[in-house]
């Protein structure tokens, strides 16, 4: 039988089922009282055919006597009539031999009443006939007869009554017994009732409770406790189902509304790290707009230096004030302007003449551009920080046969800009250590004004990060320094 | 505390489950209890193919307790069912009145304490003419010819008692004789007192002092003893015919010093009769076979019944034990 899953079939069936366990206590009780009350009838109503037996017997005989007396036919027909009666009294009796007391006492009677109906028919009969010697004769047999069945009748009683006081006795001894056990049975199916009442209340308000508990839960914040609705009635699971999908519902409100601010936090770093950014360019644009005082003194200084040394017929010193104005107009404009690769590599040669006007046959540059590469826009002074910084660090313990290698040139749709030394190099840990610092850095701190890190940063602000700086060392083999730039034209 | 719930209600599931079962049974076994008390009886009794009804008298004699026994025993064998009637031994007209009921009712067979004195030739007509079994059993057979007596030997009972104490007592023997109640007649034309008196009378100067007769019963007993002894003080040794005299007698030797002093000779066998000869205070038991005569009944009632001619005359043997004999 499928259990019923709505909270009012399980309501009914806990009133049905107590109802039956208390009835059937009840009904029980009623019916074994009953049968008792019927057993005490019966051991009276049995001993009733026995008074039936001995009344028609007596009756019987006195109508005998009466007939044989008077010789009336009335008297006959009431003899005949109450022999009839007693002949089917006596067919309740026991005629079997059985192995038992009573029942051959029974059978006894049974064969006296027998033998005294014959007889006294046989009286009756012969009295109509007149046939004297043989009716007294048979009257005093029926007469004797019945004297012994009488006898046994008393015997069977006195056996009877003795036999149901015992019985009686017996059965009182065994009422305080069924009484007790009444009392048991209806107290064990009133508490079981009770249990099971109390079971199925259990199982009624356990969800409820386990609703009531994760409504709690939420009220206090905790979204993420799922809402049990096992064992709950279908009016409770709907409640419980509701109820999971309000939590639910909730828990993505709040993980959107969560969402959100993560962006906005996102957002307004931005803001922030731009409007940094643009301090920090101001700061730099005034720093430059500081510097620039002083170069047109400059400009003005080695201008009428070099019309000095023409003057004066020294052409060499002429040409190296010329070739020095070149390269300082050329260093102190906004560092943050694009210039053509071409631009980059006259201000590469301009700085190469000046070192080999330094330090002579020292060093060797040699520079190789790729013609395609000259239109590609980068932002100015990119390549000179790196030639310093290869004569500077990796030639400085180097006395002669020092090379620096400047190349640009197209490969796979990008501008490889390269500046190899072979220098002292170092351990490729420490090259990828620099690149690192160098691009993590914030500051400008590097060795000799414009460093690494200062062209890395540039190239990133100027590409939005598409362009890549990468630097291959070994101890005692050089360092070759590498830019990758997009071949295409950028605006900055 | 759900499952604790749900195991209680189990507990008291089996509880009432087994208060109703002990009820049913209590209100069952009262029905059947008041059903078989009632007049219906015992249905589910066996049947059997015979009636025999045994008419003894009312006695704590076990001689006929034995010959019941006896006949109980046989009865599963002769396939009987055995109806008892007992009647006062002072009122011998209600064996009568059994007889007759036996005789009126059909009845397939009577067997019958047959008291001294009783016609049990002419007892036996009767049954003969009413087409009913009738077997007598009896301690002496009455004179005469009989069809079916089952009974005792008492004549070689009393020569065994006598000779057990003239062989202790030789000629200084003074004997008391304590006799059933009914016997009946000249003492001397008693078997038991004859037997006796054949022992007694191969010693010269034994002698039966004094006889009496006692209602089989312990007190009968110690009365019938004790006014022996009180009459007769030269008495040194008694002879009681049943057990419950015999009881009575060594009581009174017990109580008056005189255990051992006096030969106390018994009749049957019961454990306080027992205990009194392995103590030495009776000095010997003539035990008659009553068992065996109960069963020489019930074999003989069933041979007649099967159409075969009446035994005659049966009387069982006796053995006689003392406090030395094996049990």
């Amino acid at each position: 039988m499928k259990a019923p899953r709505s909270l009012r079939g399980k309501m009914v069936l806990v009133a049905l089922a107590m109802l039956a366990t208390i009835g059937a206590a009840t009904l029980y009780t009623g019916i074994a009282t009953a049968e008792l009350a019927r057993s005490l009838g019966l051991l009276f109503s049995r001993n009733q055919h026995l008074e039936d037996i001995k009344i028609g017997l007596a009756a019987s005989s006195t109508d005998l006597t009466g007939y044989l007396s008077t010789r009336t036919p009335d008297d006959l027909s009431s003899f005949f009539s109450n022999s009839d009666s007693l002949a089917e009294s006596a067919k309740v009796l026991n005629r079997a031999i059985r192995e038992d007391e009573g029942l051959l006492l029974q059978r006894e009677l049974a064969g006296l009443i027998d033998r005294y109906l014959e007889s006294a028919r046989a009286a009756a009969e012969a009295k109509g006939s007149r046939s004297v010697e043989v009716y007294t004769s048979r009257f005093e047999d029926s007469e004797k007869t019945a004297a012994l069945a009488r006898s046994i009748i008393e015997r069977v009683e006195s056996r009877n009554l003795a036999a149901s006081i015992d019985a009686y006795s017996g059965l009182n001894s065994r009422i305080k017994a069924v009484i007790a056990t009444n009392a048991a049975l209806v107290v064990a199916a009133v508490l079981m009732a009770f249990m099971i009442f109390l079971s199925y209340t259990w199982a009624i308000t356990g969800p409820l409770s386990s609703l009531a508990a994760a409504a709690r839960a939420i009220e206090g914040g905790d979204y993420e406790s799922e809402v049990p609705h096992e064992g709950a009635t279908e009016e409770i699971a709907t409640m419980a189902n509701a109820f999971e999908r309000m939590r639910r519902s909730v828990r993505a409100a709040f993980d959107e509304q969560r969402a959100k601010a993560e962006i906005e936090r996102r957002l307004i770093e931005e803001e922030l790290r731009l409007v940094d950014m643009d301090r920090k360019l101001k700061d730099a644009e005034l720093l430059a707009l500081q510097a620039q005082i002083n170069p047109h003194f400059l400009f003005n200084t080695l201008a009428a230096g070099m019309q000095l040394a023409l003057s004066e017929g020294a052409d060499r010193s002429a040409d190296f004030m010329d070739k020095l104005a070149a390269f300082i107009r050329y260093a102190l404009r906004s560092p943050s302007r694009l210039v053509g690769i071409a631009d980059e590599i006259e201000c590469v040669e301009l700085y190469v003449w000046l070192l080999r006007l330094r330090f002579g046959e020292r060093f060797s540059f040699s520079i190789e551009v790729d013609d395609g590469t000259l239109g590609i826009d980068v932002p100015a002074l990119i390549l000179q920080p790196l030639v310093e910084n290869s004569v500077g660090h990796g030639l400085r313990d180097v006395e002669t046969g020092g090379i620096v290698r400047i190349s640009a040139r197209l490969e796979g749709g990008e501008a490889l800009l390269e500046v190899a030394d072979n220098g002292a190099g170092m351990e490729e840990a420490v090259a990828e250590r620099l690149i690192r610092e160098a691009m993590e850095a914030e500051t400008s701190g590097g060795e000799g004004g414009i460093g690494l890190h200062n062209v890395i940063r540039r190239l990133s602000l100027a590409t939005g990060g598409r362009a890549k700086v990468e630097m291959e060392s070994a101890v005692g083999r050089g360092t070759l320094v590498r830019i990758r730039l997009p071949a295409g034209r950028e605006d900055s | 505390m759900g499952r604790i719930v749900k195991v209680l209600a189990v507990v008291f599931g089996l509880v009432f489950a087994g208060a109703t079962a002990v009820n049913a049974i209590l209100v069952v076994q009262s029905r059947t209890a008041l059903a078989a008390a009632g007049f219906a009886g015992v249905t589910s009794a066996p049947r059997k193919p015979r009636h025999l009804l045994v008419i003894l008298p009312v006695s704590d004699d076990t001689f006929f307790s034995h010959i019941l026994d006896g006949i109980n025993a046989s009865a599963a064998i002769i396939k009987a069912a055995v109806q008892v009637e007992r009647y006062p031994a002072a009122s011998p007209e209600e064996a009568d009145h059994w007889f007759e009921i036996g005789l009126r009712s059909g009845v397939d067979g009577i067997v019958m304490y047959a008291t001294p004195g009783d016609d049990v030739a002419k007892r036996a007509g009767i049954a003969e003419a009413a087409g009913v079994v009738y077997v007598a059993v009896g301690k002496e057979a009455p004179p005469g010819v009989l069809p079916c007596f089952i009974g005792s030997a008492p004549l070689f009972q009393g020569f065994a008692g006598g000779r057990i104490i003239t062989g202790i007592l030789a000629q200084r023997a003074r004997i008391g004789l304590i006799l059933p109640e009914d016997v009946v007649g000249h003492l001397e034309e008693n078997s038991l007192y004859k037997g006796v008196a054949a022992a007694v009378a191969t010693y010269r100067g034994a002698s039966i002092i004094a006889t009496v007769r006692a209602q089989p019963g312990i007190f009968a007993g110690e009365e019938a003893a004790a006014d022996l002894l009180s009459a007769h003080p030269e008495i040194n040794a008694i002879w009681c015919a049943t057990s419950r005299d015999t009881l009575g007698a060594a009581q009174v030797l017990v109580d008056e010093g005189l255990a051992q002093k006096i030969v106390l000779v018994g009749a049957d066998e019961t454990p306080l009769l027992q205990r009194y000869l392995e103590e030495g205070v009776v000095a010997a038991s003539i035990v008659r076979d009553s068992r065996r005569i109960g069963i020489e009944a019930a074999e003989a009632f069933a041979d007649m019944e099967d159409g075969k001619p009446p035994p005659g005359i049966i009387e069982v043997d006796f053995t006689v034990i003392t406090g030395g004999s094996p049990r």
